[in-house]
């Protein structure tokens, strides 16, 4: 298939050799390299290959992939090539156009894969070749069938002695003997001996044939060099290198004789981003896009020449600008720290913020590490040291760029001018080390080294190198400590900068600076390429079972992609995960940990990356301690959580603090939220049921469960009939505070006894306790009011002044600072879900079609002056099947920390909003819940989307689930039990199918 | 040299604009120029209270308001100052030749209440009043420089008004102090002044700000119009118990601004 391509360049089309390359080849880093054998890499299959073996084990040295694209097999590329190549670079060979592929390592080539010709294949290309022939010499063409390669037959169209064997340099002559021999048997020309042979491969039975010619020969097969392609760009693509890092070189991508040229065939359209170039003489000129160089085998050992030198220079690499994958932010100094919240990278144990490496006022640079607090009362994630400062001299208020590829965890700057160009990334697969590079004009990038640097007077390619290391005291004996090695290099010029740093944050301890120190040296060992390819491979890896898409709405997709890289980034699956509400994007909240890790973050992870999700459970673990004596201290049973926590599980809320009316006023989120203590142990019980962890289930998770249980056990008082009451609570609707019975308090609660009266019931001695738990949760109030079929949210609030959020503002609005705190009190207008809360996380705790009745209720009166609310509301009216409404809110939430509509993005990005992003649409709209029976799937899409696929983990196993309009599809690698809305179940075996319609709907 | 001219009333204000004249000056490295409307005909006792300013005075003639706007308009002249007669109660409505410079000059106009509290000295602490709009905060920001650069304290005030506000407040123990910052950053820059906000009525709490900080200085963009802002600009003057700086701002910039909820 070939492709209209990107406007090319028309650098050095004269084939003289030495000519300059254009900057497309000599300001670009390109981390695969992909070229055809014959004519590109050497003039022919005699020719010394020294020169290109050379080349090609030094790329592959330099940790590129290299690719050898040929329609002849192993023996003649290897045996003239010889390249044995020790990595980190992979070399392929993709051979015999199309059906083979070699890995080829220091041993030598190893076949990692083979197009077989059924039997039937093999004698229906024997006959098409032979109909061919037959034709050819109806016409009076003397043709002759030479060779029976794998998968394919050749025809010789000029079987003459004076054109056995003519060379790459001959091809315009060789095209005008052939179309002259051909025309002068009436035949068209070449284009039409290759209809002839495809209409002779059709009559035998091979409707995808592949048909071409090198002007000499045509040829039937199986495959053709788009096999290799295809293959190629699915390889690089599990590695994380997508096409915009491959550059394609041939010598024949234009036509011959009318015939597109052979290597045409590498155009793939999924390929469109990759930079092609010709060395080849093409007499028809190239297609659009193909950066014709000319000069043959020659001007390709430049064109790698000039790769070798950039990763001699240490120069950044590029970016794959997919525009679906890849999100593209302007310079703005209004914005700085915005932008640099939404380009943090973080690998799940530290975090950096998107700063520019000159720092400057209106920056606020950050090295952070989950999990690492500073002492005292009111503690915060610690400020590690900094490394990503380099002497840059200004280069202004505009003009920059920054790309963050969500993809492969990257980000990049470059601006306008190519003045500078960085690139760095938080090792995902080596958590405890961090990359940059740097290029620029020597007067914009300074020397990072001290003494020793190269300047203007040094030789060119002078380079100096310095290595530094940092502690930083988190005032508790604990604290990060840092070692960076910084190399610099600079012709008269332009300078390029490498840093390395290696980094180990302890919450309790000091980090031993010679372990550090060592860690770096291993770093330094691999070196930067090497960590990269990990690095790229690991985020590729973490996408390949937790992408998503949604057709029709590429905006929309991106927003959820750029979700799921920080919440992805912000837990990384090991030990335990303390994961804030800014995750490690920025001191937001100080790093402390709210239910918004339990709520809205976590579910996400169960389903995306369960180790993550276990993580952060094993954080609420391991301070079951701490909470169990908040419990006591408070004259109760069993564990209270705290509202707010970091390093030892204490409750850190802030007893005062400014007032949306600029007044010191009281906090009591921390005294009267008591509702965290059953959202934690919602959470427990929603990952068991995910992932089906056994034995979490039956021992933290238990104890999380029953723990919480006691407390509210212990909590609720008894009224004189009987009923269970929760007194003087704060809920999800922050408005309203020192409330009696708070329905989503209340209902939590509920659903938290019985859950752990269920996990109770069948152990020794767990009888009494269990009954207790059950006859409580039938005792508790919860402002239902069978008349209305609808929840009080707490006592007392019917009475309120009933405004409704349109009444003051259009929504979203903090109806707190429009109206004050004492105004908006009085009022019904509440600012987030809150009984509609208890319906999006226990739905079976509430009476059926007490939902609807509910929402319409609530929804006038929430004015959704928390982040955390527009995507709840998404999940609900989808789930009521009211789409379209939905996606108003869904997409609010979208560009929350886009927009900066809370005005407080520069302090981190809104984890809880991105993680119910991601609930929104895989709860919401593809209407997934994880029931007793099953996955449960019941989608109601937006009218903008034509489809939706997500792919999540379910019990240990990937599972896609893919909807439109119409169907639902389910893609599965172990045996899935599907529940139909109507309530029937169909197990879905591997490799999945397309669910039937649910007659009983 | 620059020049700052205070455009006195042969009455018991004009010390204090004089007064507020020459705190500017020292400011803003300028020098006071003291100029007088005279009436038609001239009152002959309106020369010797003038004299006790003790100041050279430059006579002008009628129209007063055309003759102080022409005047502020020289070359050199960085800001006039004004006295803001009218009824010594605790609301003073603007009098006509403060109302009618300050919608005509270009230039910044300092009111100074007739009742002004005394301050001596350079100023100490000067209340800015910002809505959060780029065109706002461009018209004080120089004025903001110069007065970090005098050692005066800068005290930046936000009343949530619908289109300014945040749409959202998660936590307002903790969101607030970080918006506070990032606004000072967006509005005033790094490092410069500290916030105070209020939630209500806008003029009401820039008055309450300004006194409960003891302000001898309220600075504030202006837009050069009654509607909008600017009656807020025009009730901040009515109440003020100190000197108000007006500092014009593109009014059509503003008027986009603020239809754009920035």
């Amino acid at each position: 298939m070939s492709v209209q391509r990107r406007a090319g360049s028309d650098a050095g089309s004269d084939g003289s050799p030495g000519r300059l390359l254009s900057g497309a080849l000599t300001d670009r880093s390109f981390d695969a390299i992909v070229f055809d054998w014959d004519g590109t890499a050497v003039t022919d299959r005699a020719a010394d290959a020294r020169d290109i073996r050379r080349r090609v084990e030094a790329l592959c040295d330099a940790a590129v992939d290299v690719v050898v694209v040929s329609g002849t097999h192993v023996g003649n590329i290897d045996g003239q090539l010889a390249a044995r190549p020790r990595g980190p670079g992979r070399l392929w060979l993709c051979l015999n156009r199309g059906s083979e592929v070699f890995a080829v390592d220091e041993q030598g080539p190893h076949l990692l894969q083979r197009r077989d010709a059924t039997a039937a294949e093999d004698r229906a290309l024997d006959r098409a070749a032979a109909r061919a022939v037959s034709r050819l010499a109806a016409l009076g063409v003397e043709s002759q069938l030479v060779s029976e390669r794998l998968n394919r037959r050749k025809i010789d169209l000029i079987p003459l002695p004076a054109w056995r064997d003519p060379p790459k340099a001959e091809i315009i002559e060789l095209v005008r003997a052939v179309e002259s021999r051909l025309r002068a048997a009436g035949l068209g020309g070449l284009k039409a001996a290759v209809d002839l042979a495809e209409d002779a491969a059709r009559d035998e039975g091979l409707a995808g044939a592949r048909v071409s010619s090198d002007a000499k020969h045509v040829e039937i097969g199986l495959t053709d060099k788009s096999d290799s392609l295809e293959w190629v760009r699915d390889r690089l693509w599990r590695d994380g290198v997508g096409p915009g890092l491959v550059l394609i070189a041939g010598d024949e991508f234009g036509p011959l004789g009318g015939v597109p040229g052979s290597d045409s065939r590498m155009l793939l359209a999924s390929l469109e981003r990759a930079t092609v170039v010709s060395v080849g003489a093409e007499p028809g000129g190239v297609p659009d896009g193909v950066i014709q160089l000319g000069g043959g085998p020659a001007r390709f050992l430049e064109v790698l020449d000039a790769q070798l030198e950039r990763r001699q220079r240490r120069c950044p690499p590029a970016v794959d600008e997919d525009p679906t994958w890849t999100v593209r932010l302007s310079d703005g100094p209004q914005l700085e720290r915005v932008r640099e919240s939404l380009t943090a990278l973080a690998n799940g144990r530290c975090g950096t913020r998107g700063a520019r490496e000159e720092d400057g006022d209106t920056s606020r640079p950050l090295f952070l590490v989950g999990g690492v607090y500073t002492d005292g009362s009111h503690p915060h994630l610690l400020a590690g040291p900094r490394w990503t400062s380099l002497p840059v001299a200004s280069t202004g208020e505009a003009g920059n760029t920054w790309l963050l590829d969500l993809r492969t965890g990257v980000l990049a700057r470059e601006h306008d001018d190519r003045s500078l160009r960085t690139f760095r990334f938080a090792s995902a697969a080596t958590p405890s080390v961090l990359a940059l590079r740097a290029e620029g004009n020597a007067a914009i990038l300074g020397s990072p080294v001290a003494g020793g640097s190269p300047d203007a007077a040094a030789e060119d390619d002078a380079a100096a190198e310095e290595q530094t290391s940092a502690v930083v005291g988190s005032g508790s004996g604990g604290g990060i400590c840092m070692a960076r090695c910084t190399w610099t290099s600079r012709t008269a010029t332009r300078r390029t900068v490498e840093r390395l740093a290696a980094w180990q944050g302890d919450l309790e301890a000091l980090p031993d600076q010679a372990a550090v120190v060592e860690e770096l040296g291993r770093a330094r060992h691999l070196g930067f390429g090497r960590l990269l390819m990990s690095h790229r491979r690991e985020w590729a890896t973490r996408w390949e079972h937790t992408a998503v898409s949604i057709e029709g709405d590429e905006r929309s997709q991106l927003a959820v992609r750029f979700a799921l890289f920080h919440l992805l980034s912000s837990v990384d699956g090991s030990d335990e995960a303390a994961v804030g509400a800014r995750g490690l994007t920025g001191p937001g909240y100080g790093g402390h940990v709210f239910w918004d890790a339990e709520v809205f973050v976590l579910p996400a992870l169960a389903c995306l990356r369960p180790s993550a999700a276990r993580a952060m459970l094993e954080y609420r673990v391991r301070r079951l301690g701490a909470a169990r004596a908040a419990a006591t201290a408070a004259g109760f049973r069993g564990a209270r959580f705290p509202w707010e926590s970091a390093g030892d599980g204490r409750d850190v809320t802030p007893r005062e603090g400014h007032g949306p009316g600029g007044r010191f006023v009281p906090i009591l989120t921390g005294k009267q939220e008591e509702h965290i203590t059953a959202d934690i142990a919602w959470a427990a019980l929603a990952y068991a049921e995910w992932t089906g962890d056994a034995a979490f289930l039956a021992g933290p998770g238990r104890e999380l469960v029953v723990e919480a249980a006691r407390y509210f056990e212990s909590r609720f008082a008894l009224d004189g009939d009987g009923s269970a009451h929760l007194r003087n609570v704060l809920g999800p609707d922050e408005y309203h505070v020192s409330v009696d019975d708070n329905c989503y308090t209340n209902v939590m609660a509920r659903w938290n006894l019985r859950r752990a009266a269920e996990l109770l019931a069948g152990e020794p001695g767990g009888a009494a306790e269990a009954a207790r738990f059950v006859d409580l949760a039938a005792r508790i109030a919860d402002g239902y009011v069978p008349a209305t079929n609808r929840h009080e949210q707490f006592r007392g609030y019917d009475d309120l002044e009933p405004l409704v959020a349109r009444d003051v503002a259009t929504p979203p609005f903090a109806a707190d600072l429009l109206l004050g705190r004492r105004r908006t009190a009085g009022s019904q207008l509440i600012k987030q879900a809150d009984v509609l809360m208890a319906h999006r996380l226990v739905p079976d705790e509430l009476p059926a079609g007490s939902l609807e009745a509910d929402f319409e209720f609530y929804e006038p009166r929430t004015v959704h002056g928390s982040s955390l609310s527009p995507a709840v509301h998404a999940t609900l009216l989808a789930r009521l099947g009211r789409p379209d409404e939905a996606l108003e809110l869904f997409e609010l939430a979208s560009r929350l920390d886009f927009d900066d509509l809370t005005r407080t993005t520069s302090d981190g990005l809104h984890l809880a909003s991105l993680g119910s992003l991601w609930q929104a649409l895989s709860f919401g709209f593809l209407g997934m819940r994880r029931t007793a029976a099953g996955l449960l799937v019941e989608p109601h899409l937006p009218s903008r989307w034509s489809a939706v696929e997500v792919n999540c983990w379910l019990r240990g196993a990937p599972v896609t689930v893919r909807a439109d309009h119409s169907t639902v599809s389910i893609t599965c690698s172990e045996p899935a039990v599907i529940v139909r809305p109507s309530g029937g179940t169909i197990t879905i075996e591997p490799p999945g199918a397309e669910l039937p319609p649910d007659k009983e709907a | 040299m620059q020049v700052v001219i205070a455009a006195v009333t042969d009455d018991s204000t004009a010390p204090s604009v004089l007064a507020e004249a020459d705190r500017m000056s020292s400011l803003l490295g300028a020098r006071t120029e003291v100029v007088h409307v005279e009436e038609e005909p001239p009152d002959p006792r309106a020369a010797d209270r003038l004299a006790e300013l003790g100041a050279d005075i430059k006579l002008l003639r009628d129209p007063v308001v055309e003759g102080i706007v022409d005047e502020m308009a020289g070359d050199g002249v960085l800001l006039g100052v004004i006295g803001c007669r009218g009824t010594p109660h605790r609301y003073r409505p603007l009098g006509s030749v403060a109302l009618g410079v300050m919608t005509m000059t270009a230039k910044p106009l300092l009111v100074v209440p007739p009742d002004a509290r005394e301050h001596p000295g350079p100023v100490a602490r000067a209340v800015v009043p910002l809505e959060g709009s780029e065109v706002a905060s461009q018209a004080v920001a120089e004025t903001v420089r110069d007065l970090v650069g005098a050692q005066a304290e800068v005290v930046v005030v936000h009343v949530f008004e619908e289109a300014t506000a945040p749409r959202f407040l998660d936590r307002p123990e903790h969101d607030l102090g970080a918006w506070a910052d990032e606004f000072l950053v967006r509005h005033v820059g790094p490092g410069v002044g500290r916030l105070t906000w209020r939630t209500g009525g806008t003029a009401r709490r820039i008055l309450e700000v300004a006194d409960e900080e003891d302000a001898d200085l309220v600075v504030l963009s202006w837009g050069q119009q009654f509607t909008g802002h600017g009656a807020v600009v025009s009730a901040v003057l009515g109440g003020a118990a100190m000197p108000v700086l007006l500092l014009p701002a593109d009014t059509v910039a503003t008027a986009a601004a603020a239809t754009a909820g920035t």
